[in-house]
């Protein structure tokens, strides 16, 4: 029935709001070269005009930079939190398990950590790095008759542990090592 | 026209250049832009906030493309939508229509109103049912409605304006008249005063 014509028609005769001309004045003023920062005064200024857009910029900005400050300070704890897990706090624990160590036989066990400090200590994060390391003879090699080696295998694992136990967050890691050194061995 | 100040270059760096354009779209479509904006803000002051914001910003690019009309439009947008996110946390809602009050009497309309005023007259009933199924559409329909009615965009612009494929454009729009012909059914059929 109606068509899309008249129904254009209909709604470019619908009176509209007109903007004031003081956009006119603020708009040109942008326009004078150099007012932008004017211009952006002159919104504020204009904003404060009506009491309900004074009242819902309040309280819009208030929540904005609450907001803001809110994230920011979170991310800073955050990130101050992971720095301190990684390189501020001392190692202290001494809940060390041999038994849990890898199938390479341990021959030097060397653990660098410390027994809490206090009770306050007991709730702080703890860091537990482990270092395993053996060294076995792999006998005489010959790459080439006038120069026999004696090769020695070595092998490490290192095992840092983090543990939060306010949070109960463990994190491990462990890193094997392998390499094989070769000596020159004198023949009698 | 708009046409006169450009150059036939991709770009316009020149500082005036730049002024002038802005200046000659704002004079020709600033009614177009006030209602675009104030369709997102459905606050007056806001919308002439975000009018003045763009035009800022776009001072402040020092460029603009060739055809700037969809650039301008999609800057007031942009400030309008921006405007609105500042002020998200408000308790209360904005509901300014884009359209005027009740109309004193029925007669010829500055709405950019047509060639016959015998034809303009428009009744408080046909004024009352249109702005409230306009005020009605989805906004991204009375977005499209306002930039091709108000703003005399064609469909071309309006996509590069919102970004969105011509077909989509095209298609919302004829979804927003078909769905304004239908709340107003009973006016359009009744007889002129």
């Amino acid at each position: 029935m109606n068509s899309h014509h008249e129904i254009e028609n209909l709604l470019r005769r619908m009176p509209l709001v007109k903007p004031s001309a003081d956009l006119d004045a603020r708009v040109m003023e942008v326009f004078a070269g150099g007012a932008a920062d004017s211009g952006a005064a002159g919104a504020e200024t204009r904003r404060a005009d009506t009491p309900e857009a004074r009242s819902a910029d309040l309280w819009g900005r208030a929540r904005t930079k609450r907001a803001w400050l809110v994230g920011a300070l979170g991310g800073a704890l955050a990130a101050a939190a992971a720095v301190a897990l990684v390189v501020g706090l001392p190692p202290n624990t001494t809940n060390v398990t041999p038994g849990t160590a890898p199938a390479v036989a341990p021959a030097n066990v060397a653990t660098n950590s410390t027994p809490p400090a206090g009770p306050a200590a007991q709730v702080k994060p703890v860091r537990l790095e482990q270092n395993w390391s053996e060294v076995s003879d792999e006998g005489i090699v010959l790459p080439d008759p006038q120069t026999p080696l004696r090769a020695f295998r070595h092998r490490t694992v290192n095992r840092v542990q983090f543990f939060d136990p306010q949070r109960n967050i463990r994190m491990e890691t462990t890193v094997p090592h392998e390499e094989v050194i070769f000596v020159k061995a004198s023949m009698q | 026209m708009l046409a006169a100040v450009f150059n036939g270059e991709g770009q316009h760096r020149s500082e005036s250049h730049v002024r002038s354009v802005l200046e000659q779209v704002y004079r020709e479509h600033r009614q177009g832009l006030f209602t675009l904006a104030l369709t997102i803000t459905r606050c007056p002051y806001r919308a002439e906030d975000a009018v003045q914001e763009a035009m800022v910003r776009l001072w402040q690019s020092s460029e603009l493309p060739r055809d700037p009309l969809p650039y301008v439009f999609a800057a007031v947008r942009n400030a309008a939508i921006d405007q609105m996110r500042r002020t998200a946390a408000r308790r209360w809602q904005e509901s300014a229509s884009i359209y005027e009050g009740m109309p004193a009497a029925a007669g010829p309309t500055t709405g950019g109103g047509p060639e016959d005023p015998a034809a303009a007259a428009i009744s408080a009933e046909q004024h009352a049912r249109l702005r409230r199924a306009v005020d009605a559409l989805p906004q991204p329909e009375r977005e499209v409605v306002v930039m091709r009615i108000y703003g005399d965009l064609k469909f071309e612009q309006i996509a590069e304006a919102l970004d969105e494929p011509l077909p989509t454009v095209a298609s919302r729009y004829r979804r927003a008249l078909d769905t304004l012909g239908r709340r107003i059914k009973a006016v359009m059929e009744a007889p002129h005063e």
